[in-house]
């Protein structure tokens, strides 16, 4: 449970078991010539043996060790050993039990004793020691007492604890009055769940009459706590406890350790959370005597700190960069200034005017473009000014007539090149309150005597309000962003001209602002088509990126399509997105509620939350340079406040995976070169792409990066597949919720994901679970892809499924229903010409189904291949219910993994794996009979196979055995199969059709692993690629020189597999 | 998940509500009974004194009372009765419109009830009082429960301990205490979410359930626990039958495939022969599993430390599978059922500490399903008739520890305000 070095000057140290005995561990010299040392662990004494759900030891001195347990029941004991100071101890240690301190409603999940405290008794040190328990309280008791106490002194409770005496949760009952009637000091409430630990920070100085503490829950918060005490006038001793702050630095359920450590004025804080994540915060200390009235210590993130203006009778009308480190701002007076940020924030800004123009007192719009150093500033008349930082000088360069709403800077550089610092040439768009157009304007040469300006005002479409803008192709289109969710694109207007937009979609962003839209990356095709990968955020909190394509062939027709969607802020609002300079992380920063929220989103962790109020007030956020750090600016009434961010890198240790535990697997192995991705589904309601990583010290991301989180779902992943090649991932979950996935690779983005379809469901409010699918690919009437899918839900249903990727739409084929159990697996079997269905159930049957007669109508079947005979358009008009052909018992309770080996044309070999602890190997033969096909079943079954449930299996390789003499051949299967008892085994199966019943059946056990893993669910195989021939093979790292097995359950893990 | 969703989800939380059963889990111990037959229906003698350990909300305690005291039986009992006495019937009308009813327990007309019962309860949670069940509120793993219930069990057998504080209070007997015939214990911790440690709680309850059965239990007596078949699950097992003549696991059918949960399943209560003799209360201060027990010191000098070797964990020798038996359930279906424990003789006795996690040292007990498997199925969802009428609980929750938490932050209001304050979901 705990344990604790002896004290300064003795070698060893003391643990405490989950039964409340106390062991010594001493290090002594080893005899043996293998090692150095051995280590001896010898039982001390006993106390009361309850069972603990937690404990603390600390050596007090060479014969005194005091110890703090807590119960499973609500009970607290503090006890001490008391050792002979010679050191001899083992043989004559005696126990000794202080205090019984009940009052917890819960299990204690946690004790703590304080380190010494000198101000809290007048003449000898005193301590406390903190619990927290299941009642969500934490309390502090006074255990000041067992300082010095001695083996001499009388023992306050009988150690055996046989006194009879009620236990369990609640009041003590009348009667007990000797026991349990300590009551703690003080005692708060906290946290919205359990509460998992407790700790003590430092006190540095002894005068000190406040500590403070930080608590650990399930609700995957960190609470920042302060105790004080003050002696009264009448002796007695008031106790003051207080949250004064909370921090949420993990993602889903629990954080599950913590450690503190004391840094010059900060205690450093370092949390593991059930994510897997490992971060780090800290809080600032205030080591005074005494606690100010009013105690408002935040926790501070480190890396930011936030100076405030100091309000000034003008307010900022708008402000907004010009680079990195200064703000163009314009007052309500007409000043027109600039503010250098100082970088190290220990100073505030220093503001300059610029110049005074009245006009702009009233009414101001400002556009930065703090890369190059440029700004636009416009006037309620219509004048707009142009302001280059590098030369400070002002130009005008439009007069357009009426109030602009909105100046937008466009680029034309392409990502690909550096944009220049010295280009003369800009182009931005404005726009207006009232009239539905918009004006083009590109400038060149201010400053100089090659000034030229050039403006283009076209009509825009009906209600389309612009409120972001961004040239794509070189410059050759102009893309524009509604405040209703809208796209448009314009071939760029040279002229006067009434031009329509030849692109438009109303809806990308639901009804919500497009706040920002910006080219990503292009590529072009062989056959002359160019694609730009455009990025548009919107209020909605999601982010797309959409394919442009232009074809070559000189017709320039435009197409657009989303490759990818993410929501990333949930219930917010991205303003933006940026790669950092620095680490190339793909950052978005946007609002959540009344929070302006910087979020790295490559590694998948909020940076930093900045309580500002809102997106409705004026802000402005510069993402910083290699010189410069990221800074956000805002208003807060008549003043800015400024915040530095620095860069995140440090408070980010390890970034985790799911927040729950994983439930489905599957591998894509990518081909030489590419790399794989593994998807997995989890209880947290997200699927996940991971790629296996091949430097794991330089990243924060362990073996495993994840490059992608869907979170679309709305319950815990049942299932997920991805199509042979790649392009699909099929996932499942409850509320009957299936989604088909496109995924690609998009240069300088990564992994792009976008949701195609989700099945139709009969009743809107359905909660039923699809525990498995299957999926086959089948070729569409046009030779395109298309699939045939197989869902089982938990009413024992079946619903069979074709999937047109063309036309993102399924057709219901046929439907069918097992008995009432709920099924768990479906497996297409396809032979020749001939398509069944094998589905498992929580009866431990599994069922075998005919589906040739009824497929017969949508598919013509040849050599394994089913190609359909008419298009489908998505909607149902399902044949006759599919048919049971036959029902095999071969588990004794739910099937929970199964996995189809094909033989021959009639003959599959099925490995399985139940819940009652079970592997088996059927053999499935089949028969054409003149009565209609006859199956044949032959089970071996392996009763002793795990000593828990068998969870998953997984076949991780088949090879022909030919045999020359009789002319036929048996099959060897190697098979990885692992269940709760955290053992992943690997079996070898040789199968043989050939010989009767269950002869020709053998199963070899090879091979036994420990799994870290705990509740195994899945197992996933990232698969060797051919023949490895390169010298190279064998360089750690280099991936896929040999077959992975990828464990997933309460984490993940991967093993290699060699034959 | 509302009530109603949790109705479809879980036909047995239904069941239990139509039929006033106060938590599901009495489903549990039927079908453990018509499977093993815990309560001997056909000797009623054999059963009348029983131990319910964990017992709350009193489920168990509950079916406890309904067969023992009562006399009523269910399910796929109740059915049989029933048809035996149609067939004993002077009418010769075919029983046709009976349809089998194995799966909604229903009890039958005619009441059993059985003489000198004895049913002690315990729990840590104050329980509603059920009909002639002694119910303690106490820590089955706190050495203070045994004088509890050695107490509860033979008023008559022991003193009243003398109300001095001073002599700690230890009740001697004054003669021989009846043993009792089956201990039950459907007991588990909150699940924390931390594996190891839920895995580890559950089976130092167990082993405390076990030190408790040890003391009380009569030779040849019954013992069933619930277990979570989890990590090293099989070291427990392998301890379990040094001290039973059968040890089986059991997955009743009302309990979910897709938890750990399970039920180990004693039978024939051997008593280990005490090196010094000491037997029941004396016995009970030196229990001999779990935690709690001793260290076995494995030098002179008393150390316990055991070195434990990496390899240990793993088995690399391949092993073919041993046939055991075969049989043709159906004309086109064989099977056959092969070991892979090569150990299938006589219980071992508990073996040294130093080989404690040797692969002897571990043993996987047949698994059992119990109920029939047309019964209703925990893990499937059922459609729900239009006029379906949601039940409230029986015995709504106990008190949950942070009942007080929430009820503050209820008071307060405000952004807290949106907490409800609802019902604790039961395992």
């Amino acid at each position: 449970m705990s344990g604790c070095a002896a004290a300064a000057g003795h070698c060893g140290g003391f643990l405490i078991t989950a039964n409340n005995a106390l062991l010594s561990l001493e290090v002594t010299e080893s005899n043996s010539p293998e090692r150095k040392t051995d280590i001896s662990v010898y039982q001390l004494v006993t106390s009361v043996k309850s069972i603990l759900y937690s404990a603390d030891v600390i050596a007090l001195s060479a014969s005194h060790v005091l110890m703090a347990a807590g119960t499973v029941f609500g009970e607290i004991i503090v006890w001490s050993c008391f050792l002979s100071d010679d050191g001899l101890h083992k043989a004559n240690a005696v126990g000794s039990i202080h205090h019984f301190f009940t009052g917890h409603e819960g299990s204690i999940f946690n004790v703590r004793i304080s380190p010494q405290i000198l101000s809290l008794n007048p003449n000898q040190p005193g301590r406390f020691l903190a619990s927290c328990s299941d009642d969500r309280t934490v309390r502090i008791w006074d255990i000041s007492d067992c300082e010095n106490k001695t083996a001499q002194d009388p023992s306050a409770y009988a150690t055996d604890g046989y006194d009879l005496r009620s236990t369990g949760f609640g009041p003590v009952g009348a009667g007990d009055q000797t026991v349990g009637s300590e009551s703690c000091v003080v005692q708060a409430f906290g946290h919205a769940a359990r509460i998992w630990g407790v700790y003590f920070r430092s006190i540095q100085n002894k005068d000190q009459t406040h500590v403070g503490l930080v608590s650990r829950g399930e609700d995957c918060t960190c609470v920042m706590w302060d105790l004080s005490w003050q002696k009264s006038s009448d002796g007695a001793t008031r106790y003051e406890f207080t949250e004064a702050s909370s921090i949420q630095p993990h993602i889903g359920k629990h954080i599950w350790s913590l450690d503190l450590h004391r840094l010059d004025s900060e205690t450093v804080a370092y949390t593991g959370g059930a994510d897997g994540a490992l971060k780090r915060f800290s809080i600032k200390e205030n080591d005074d005597t005494q606690l100010p009235v009013r105690p408002a210590p935040e926790p501070e993130i480190p890396g930011f700190q936030r100076k405030r203006k100091q309000p000034t009778t003008d307010r900022a009308r708008a402000f907004a960069f010009v680079s990195p480190s200064c703000l163009l701002c314009v007052s309500t007076n007409g000043q027109v200034q600039l503010g250098h940020m100082d970088q190290t924030g220990r100073s505030t800004t220093s503001w300059e005017v610029l110049r005074e123009v009245p006009d702009l007192g009233s009414f101001a719009v400002i556009s930065g473009l703090p890369q190059k150093g440029l700004a636009l500033i416009g006037n309620s008349r219509g004048l707009i000014q142009i302001y280059d930082h590098a030369a400070r000088s002002f130009t005008d360069v439009a007069t357009i007539g009426s109030r602009p709403l909105g100046l937008f800077f466009l680029e034309t550089n392409s990502p690909s090149t550096q944009p220049s610092k010295t280009a003369k040439e800009i182009t931005f768009l404005v726009c207006y309150p009232t009239k539905e157009e918009a004006t083009l304007v590109t400038a060149s040469g201010w400053n100089s005597d090659s000034f030229k300006t050039h403006a283009v005002t076209f009509k825009l479409p009906s209600t389309f309000v612009v409120c972001s803008a961004a040239l794509i192709f070189e410059g050759q289109y102009l893309m524009i962003g509604s405040k209703a969710g809208g796209l448009a694109v314009y071939q760029t207007p040279k002229n006067d001209e009434t031009s329509e937009p030849t692109l438009i979609d109303r809806r990308i962003h639901g009804r919500e602002f497009v706040n920002h839209i910006h080219t990503v990356s292009s590529s072009s095709g062989s056959d002359g088509t160019q694609s730009d990968f455009v990025l548009t955020c919107g209020r909605d909190g999601t982010y797309c990126l959409h394919e442009m394509r232009l074809d070559g062939n000189k017709t320039d027709t435009l197409s657009m399509r989303i490759v990818h969607r993410t929501a990333s802020m949930i219930g917010g609002n991205i303003e933006g997105a940026y790669v950092d300079e620095l680490t190339g992380d793909f950052m978005l920063y946007g609002f959540r509620s009344q929070e302006w929220v910087l979020r790295n989103e490559s590694k998948l962790t909020d940076i930093i939350n900045i309580a500002s109020g809102g997106f409705r007030r004026d802000w402005a956020f510069s993402p910083g340079s290699k010189d410069a750090n990221a800074c956000f600016v805002w208003r807060d009434d008549a003043s800015l406040v400024v915040t530095h961010i620095q860069p995140d890198a440090s408070h980010l240790l390890r970034a985790g995976g799911h927040g729950r535990e994983l439930k489905a697997v599957d591998v894509f192995s990518a081909p030489e070169g590419g790399r794989s991705l593994i998807a997995t589904g989890a209880e947290d309601t997200t699927v996940r792409l991971f790629a296996p990583t091949s430097l794991v010290s330089a990243s924060p991301w362990g073996t495993f990066e994840c490059v992608r989180v869907l979170d679309t779902h709305k319950s815990g992943i049942q299932q997920v597949s991805w199509s042979k090649d790649g392009k699909y991932l099929f996932t499942s979950a409850a509320f009957e919720e299936f989604f088909v996935w496109r995924v690609r690779a998009v240069p300088s983005f990564g992994i792009a994901t976008n949701l195609l379809a989700a099945s139709p469901k009969d009743d809107p409010n359905s909660d039923l679970r699809i525990l498995s699918f299957d999926l086959l690919e089948v070729k569409e009437v046009d030779r395109g892809q298309g699939f045939l899918l197989c869902l089982t839900f938990s009413n024992s249903t079946i619903k069979i499924f074709h999937f047109s990727p063309s036309g993102c739409h399924f057709s219901l084929l046929t439907r069918g229903t097992y008995m009432t159990n709920c099924l768990t697996q479906a497996h297409f079997l396809v032979t020749g010409s001939s398509v069944n269905l094998i589905t498992a159930a929580t009866d431990g049957f599994f069922t075998l189904w005919d589906l040739t007669t009824t497929l017969e109508s949508f598919y013509t079947m040849t050599d394994s291949v089913l190609e359909a005979k008419h298009a489908f358009n998505g909607s149902s008009a399902p044949a006759d219910d599919i048919t049971c052909e036959g029902r095999y018992q071969i588990h004794s309770n739910s099937i929970k993994g199964m996995e189809l080996v094909p033989l021959s044309e009639t003959a599959t070999a099925i490995v399985a794996g139940g819940d009652d602890n079970t592997i088996s190997v059927s053999l499935l033969r089949t028969s054409s009979t003149t009565t209609g096909p006859r199956a044949n079943v032959a089970t071996v079954s392996i009763p002793d196979a795990h000593a828990a449930a068998v969870t998953t299996v997984k076949v991780l390789s088949q090879h022909n055995i030919p045999d020359t003499s009789s002319n036929t051949a048996s099959t060897k299967i190697t098979v990885a199969t692992s269940g709760n008892d955290h053992r992943v085994k690997i079996w070898s199966i040789v199968v043989d059709p050939a010989q009767p019943g269950t002869q020709g059946i053998s199963v070899e056990f090879l091979l036994d692993r420990y799994s870290a893993v705990a509740d195994v669910s899945s197992l996933g195989l990232v698969r060797k690629h051919g023949s490895v021939n390169s010298s190279d093979s064998d360089v750690p790292g280099s991936q896929n020189s040999q077959a992975q097995l990828v464990v997933c359950g309460v984490g993940m893990e991967m093993f290699g597999v060699e034959d | 998940m509302g009530k109603s969703s949790k109705d479809k989800r879980d036909a047995y939380y239904r069941l239990a509500k139509e039929q006033n059963w106060r938590a599901r889990s009495a489903f549990k111990l039927i079908q453990i009974d018509e499977r093993f037959d815990l309560f001997e229906h056909e000797n009623p003698d054999n059963v009348t004194r029983v131990v319910d350990l964990c017992a709350a909300p009193g489920s168990w305690s509950q079916v406890l009372s309904r067969v023992l005291i009562k006399g009523e039986s269910f399910g796929r009992r109740a059915w049989l009765e029933k048809k035996r006495q149609e067939q004993q019937g002077l009418e010769a009308t075919q029983a046709t419109e009976d349809k089998m009813d194995c799966d909604e327990p229903t009890s039958s007309a005619e009441l059993k009830p059985r003489k000198n019962v004895k049913i002690v309860s315990i729990d840590l949670q104050p329980m509603a009082p059920l009909e002639g069940i002694t119910t303690l509120k106490a820590d089955i793993t706190h050495p203070s429960t045994i004088p509890l219930l050695l107490r509860a069990l033979d008023p008559e057998a022991y003193e009243q301990p003398a109300v001095s504080s001073d002599s700690p209070a230890a009740p001697e007997a004054v003669r021989e205490p009846h043993p009792v015939d089956l201990v039950i214990s459907d007991g588990a911790p909150d699940v924390t979410g931390l594996h190891d440690l839920d895995i580890y709680i559950q089976s130092q309850l167990l082993y405390a359930a076990l030190n408790l059965a040890m003391g009380v239990l009569r030779p040849g007596g019954k013992f069933v626990a619930k277990i979570f078949r989890g990590r090293d699950v099989d070291l427990l097992y392998a301890q379990l039958r040094t001290v039973f003549e059968r040890v089986s696991v059991a997955k009743p059918r009302s309990s979910r495939a897709s938890s750990l949960e399970a039920f180990v399943v004693c039978e024939g209560f051997i008593p280990p022969i005490s090196d010094s003799g000491v037997v029941g209360m004396a016995a009970l201060k030196n229990p001999l599993f779990g935690g709690a027990a001793a260290p076995v010191p494995v030098s002179a000098d008393g150390n316990v430390g055991v070195e434990v070797r990496e390899e240990i964990d793993e088995l690399a020798d391949a092993r073919k599978t041993a046939s055991i038996s075969t049989d043709t359930p159906t004309s086109n279906h064989t099977t056959e059922v092969r070991h892979l424990q090569t150990t299938t003789s006589s219980p071992a006795q508990p073996q040294k500490l130093t080989n404690k996690f040797a692969v002897e040292n571990r043993w996987i007990p047949s698994f059992i399903a119990c109920g029939d498997l047309s019964a209703w199925d925990s893990d499937a969802t059922y459609t729900l008739p239009p006029d379906y009428v949601n039940l409230d609980p029986i015995q709504p929750p106990t008190a949950p520890p942070y009942r007080q938490a929430l009820e503050l932050r209820k008071l307060k209001g405000g952004a807290y305000g949106k907490t409800k304050f609802g019902p604790v979901s039961q395992a």
